[in-house]
């Protein structure tokens, strides 16, 4: 009986439902489809470790920020549910006046909990399942492959992790509704829809000054983000930002209703047209009372646009022309220098054999074996696995990177002049104090030889820039436009105004950055003067021996094991990871960096972003203008009378129904107003700091968050309008 | 034989002096419910209202007469039969056209106030006049004067919260007159009043119709209340039962008759104030 009273009851509210439906239903199934990434792998041809771990990695993230997302879809479902309550408490006082006891109301809503709970529950995980096998295809598309081998994937761990998430989220619900029910006087309950809201007044004077101030103090904050630069989270201005913008949002919609209400109610010919006095009404009585959760609406707006369109970008930003930054099969490199406490490498000193001295002293037995073989780390390669080597390798090609002792960059752009000198200070890491990079156009011509670009042809007294790094771009123009000349080692050399935008290595991004390739004789005269390299890039490419990139991967470590195995002990520079074969040396391999390590790991990276950009930034959204959709909804319903008595007197349907238009466009769009400036101010500074730098542009991330908000945030923007003027409609049929 | 207690057809405009119609029912019919169970909410009921008349329709619980004013108001339809405001027929009329017609011809005075709570009484007011779309400028001075006149200046800048019963209807009197409507229909005015509000607002009402010129037709069954009118129709099963006229009675007289038709209808005898 009950059981038939509570399906009787969800039959009869469904347009109240429908809404508080959807969004359950949207939550399961998201939350499903992204717990189940893992699971996507057995679609994939993977065949290195590597790639298997990117799925792990994901799926890793994702859980971890699962907790997160389902603590806001709780507090929605909680949030719409006790809407939903407060619209049927008149329904509850009618059973109480029949007689029928607290507990039964309690399990009928119980009841209707559950029937809606697994509804949404089996529907959400169909429909996540669904999104899931669609999304395989999204993931095949940011590997840049087609799915091999396309099955339904069923993930287990997901499914349960969904089942249980939510079961508690019902169960807090079902709890909270019990109390809700049981707290409640009948008298209250019976007279709950007849209570007025008490219309209060604010001070429009108050509201001007608190409109004033938020104004100032969301000023103030924008100015500190700006300074701040976004770059580091623990920065004071950053935190000073962060509060700022909480709080003066928070004044700006306390005092907005007030002061724009009086603005508008004074200004007579604007005010006395139309429904004009009553759609104000109608929208200031709520704002009074809603502008918390108006500000709570805004901010997670503010987290999901950001999140989103920063996750975008960075996604461009690690996996922007990936394969031009990885031209080589492989770069292994002796990372002999000293000075590596700074982000970028380089070196101050003045005397050419220091650097040399200090190996000696602090690895003799890399000096000497670097010394056996002339500084080659082919031949030291070589000679510890002839058969490996002549089986991997096809070519092979080694820069030497020396710094001009005495010569800084500082020296150089001074020449040039202030501003260019300004230029460089700006670039920061002290690259002013630091003494040039060079290398010679023998080591550079081989390098270039190795991916197809023609030889450099340079003349004795000359030198050309080579820069393909995007942060160093202007400065290295100041460089090649000024036509200066300065003396190196005795030679008079001339800047060329040709740049070299030669990748020297494989890297995560194309990492060439102010070297000058110089006359062969300057690095002579150099090696003469007893200088060692500072950095030794030995670039292959694998040969054609059948064999699979990750599989020519596998062959070069172990050679580079033969070479200096794990035991071997001596210098360890500490760079290669506990999981590497071979032990990283300061001669003659520190490091190896494989093409195909590189394009896998940002694949990984760009899945990794992309898909936690779209889970919190899809969440976040829907949340909020689930929210939104069931304040309107009910705020609609709470007016019906309202607007039958507006029929009654005349009004048109059509002009009821642009007021109702404007009132929920205003509360929809308001929050996403203030929202998009947060957001414009934050992704502005990033943009500046951080994707022009890198040469990322940025509009493609915002085009698609503003997609993003459009498709979800404008979907249930129409869906409130259509169902609120169906139900204004209703209303007016009735009488 | 509806006839035998209707006014007949050609005496209606010969009775009240020669003055054009406001309102002009012809065998209004309503018919509720399907073929098993039909209820004649109105039975063929048929009158005139005069401009510049005040008219009572009165009758016992279920007669019929809320649905009369319903029908008159447009907000309900008759089965059959004409409803003539102003020289148009209004069955006829298109949703939309009826919207507009409620707007520009109608005023209304419900038992329950029908005010807007979000809306102060100076607003409330005005409304009748902006959904007109009469220019702004004018909105604040003939909301002043009717406010002024109806004795509820001194209450605009309130909500409808904050004002007494006696207020809101005043109010409420005033939004139904400002526009100028052709007909105010008001449905048990009194209804929700203590006995001394009752009184000012049924003697504000006299003063709209003697001093404005207002056409009124209330809806009503306290017998005090219809006193105040010119002429009192009773409605009894749907049907035009009895019509009495105060012609050059005193209210009390009136009263008096009124009660005497009352007792005779057999309905219930409502207080008397």
């Amino acid at each position: 009986m009950l059981l038939k009273l509570a399906w009787r009851n969800i039959r009869h509210s469904v347009r109240d439902y429908t809404i508080y439906f959807l969004t359950l239903l949207f939550g399961v199934a998201v939350f499903y489809a992204f717990n189940s990434i893992g699971g996507q792998e057995v679609m994939f041809d993977l065949e290195a470790e590597a790639d298997a771990h990117q799925f792990a990695m994901t799926q890793q993230f994702l859980g971890m920020f699962s907790g997160l997302i389902a603590c806001v879809l709780g507090f929605l479902i909680l949030y719409s549910n006790g809407f939903l309550i407060r619209r049927r408490k008149r329904e509850f006082g009618t059973y109480m006046l029949l007689g029928m006891p607290n507990a039964q109301v309690s399990a009928i809503m119980l009841m209707e909990t559950v029937i809606i709970g697994l509804a949404s529950l089996a529907l959400g995980l169909v429909a996540g399942f669904l999104l899931s096998q669609a999304m395989a295809f999204f993931t095949a598309s940011l590997f840049g492959t087609t799915i091999m081998n396309y099955q339904f994937v069923f993930s287990p761990d997901a499914f349960v992790h969904t089942i249980i998430c939510f079961a508690v989220i019902y169960v807090v619900v079902a709890l909270f509704n019990t109390i809700m029910v049981n707290r409640q006087k009948l008298i209250d309950l019976l007279h709950a829809n007849g209570k007025n809201q008490k219309v209060s007044v604010r001070n429009p004077w108050a509201c001007l000054v608190g409109f004033i101030v938020a104004i100032a103090i969301l000023a103030y904050s924008y100015e500190q983000l700006i300074e701040s630069g976004l770059v580091m989270m623990d920065d004071v201005r950053f935190q000073r930002a962060t509060i700022g913008m909480l709080v003066g949002t928070f004044i700006l919609f306390w005092s907005l209703a007030g002061f724009v209400i009086a603005l508008i109610t004074r200004t007579k010919s604007i005010y006395l047209r139309g429904l004009t006095p009553f759609t104000v009404r109608q929208i200031a009585s709520r704002v009074n009372t809603a502008f918390v959760s108006l500000w709570a609406v805004c901010v997670m707006l503010f987290f999901s646009i950001t999140v989103f369109s920063v996750g975008m970008g960075l996604v461009d930003v690690f996996t922007n022309g990936i394969e031009d930054a990885n031209p080589y099969s492989a770069t292994l490199s002796a990372e002999v220098y000293q000075d590596d406490a700074l982000a970028t490498i380089r070196d101050t000193e003045t005397d050419a054999s220091a650097r040399a001295e200090a190996m000696k002293a602090e690895a003799p037995e890399r000096y000497e074996n670097a010394v056996a073989h002339d500084w080659s780390m082919a031949a030291a390669l070589e000679e510890a696995d002839p058969v490996g080597w002549t089986d991997t390798i096809a070519n092979a090609a080694q820069i030497d990177l020396y710094f001009l002792p005495g010569t800084t960059y500082g020296d150089l752009f001074q020449k040039i002049g202030t501003e260019a000198a300004q230029r460089l200070e700006e670039l920061g890491d002290s690259l002013s104090d630091s003494n040039v990079g060079i290398v010679s156009v023998s080591d550079m011509n081989a390098s270039r030889a190795l991916i197809g670009e023609a030889p450099i042809q340079l003349v004795d007294d000359e030198c050309m820039v080579a820069n393909n790094m995007e942060i160093s771009k202007d400065v290295a123009a100041d460089l090649t436009a000024s036509g200066i000349s300065f003396s190196a080692l005795g030679h008079e050399l001339a800047v060329s105004p040709e740049l070299i935008t030669t990748q020297l290595e494989d890297n995560a991004i194309l990492a060439t950055a102010l070297t000058l390739v110089v006359p062969d004789g300057v690095v002579e005269d150099l090696q003469g003067m007893g200088a060692i390299p500072a950095r030794s890039l030995l670039n292959v490419m694998y040969a054609d021996n059948g064999l699979s990139p990750a599989q020519n991967d596998e062959a070069l470590a172990q050679i580079v094991a033969t070479a200096q195995p794990r035991s071997l002990g001596g210098f360890e520079k500490g760079t290669s990871g506990s999981s590497d074969t071979w032990a990283s040396l300061l001669w003659p391999v520190t490091r190896v960096i494989t093409a195909y390590g590189m394009i896998a790991q940002s694949n990984g990276l760009k899945m990794l972003i992309t898909y936690l950009a779209l889970y919190i930034g899809l969440v976040l959204l829907i949340s909020t203008a689930a929210v939104l959709a069931v304040q309107q909804l009910s705020n609609t319903a709470d007016s019906l009378p309202r607007y039958r008595m507006l029929s009654r007197i005349g009004c048109s349907p059509k002009m009821i129904n642009r007021s109702l238009l404007i009132q929920i466009l205003v509360y929809f769009l308001l929050p996403l107003a203030v929202a998009s400036c947060h957001a414009a101010c934050a992704i502005g500074v990033l943009s500046k700091e951080l994707f022009t730098a890198l040469g990322v542009p940025v509009t493609g991330p915002i085009g698609m968050a503003a997609a993003l908000v459009a498709v979800i945030y404008g979907g249930y923007l129409l869906v409130t309008y259509l169902t609120s003027r169906n139900a204004v409609a209703g209303a007016l049929k009735a009488r | 034989m509806a006839e035998a207690y209707a006014t007949p057809l050609h005496a209606a405009g010969a009775a009240n002096g020669g003055r054009p119609l406001a309102l002009s029912v012809r065998q209004a019919k309503k018919v509720y419910g399907s073929r098993d169970s039909v209820t004649h909410a109105l039975d063929g009921v048929s009158f005139d209202v005069a401009q510049g008349e005040f008219v009572g329709v009165m009758g016992p619980s279920g007669s019929g007469k809320t649905t009369l004013l319903n029908c008159v108001s447009t907000i309900d339809k008759v089965t059959s039969g004409q409803i003539i405001v102003d020289g148009k027929d209004i069955t006829t009329l298109s949703k939309r056209a009826l919207a507009k017609f409620r707007r520009d011809e109608l005023g209304f005075i419900f038992q329950d106030f029908n005010l807007l709570d979000t809306l102060n009484a100076m607003e409330n007011i005005a409304l009748a006049l902006t959904i007109k779309h009469v220019a702004p400028s004018q909105v604040t001075t003939r909301v002043q004067n009717i406010a002024a006149a109806l004795g509820v200046a001194e209450v605009l800048k309130r909500y409808p919260n904050q004002m007494s019963g006696g207020q809101k209807q005043r109010v409420a009197a005033a939004r139904a007159i400002v526009g100028d409507p052709k007909l105010i229909l008001a449905d048990e005015p009194t209804g929700a009043l203590d006995s001394r509000s009752a009184a000012v607002l049924l003697e504000t009402l006299e003063m709209m119709n003697q001093k404005m010129g207002a056409t009124i037709m209330m809806v009503t069954h306290d017998s005090y209340a219809a006193s105040f009118t010119n002429r009192v129709l009773f409605i009894k099963d749907g049907r035009l039962f009895n019509e009495i006229r105060r012609g050059a009675l005193s209210r009390e007289e009136f009263f008096a008759r009124i009660m005497e038709v009352v007792a005779f209808l057999g309905g219930e005898v409502s207080h008397v104030a």
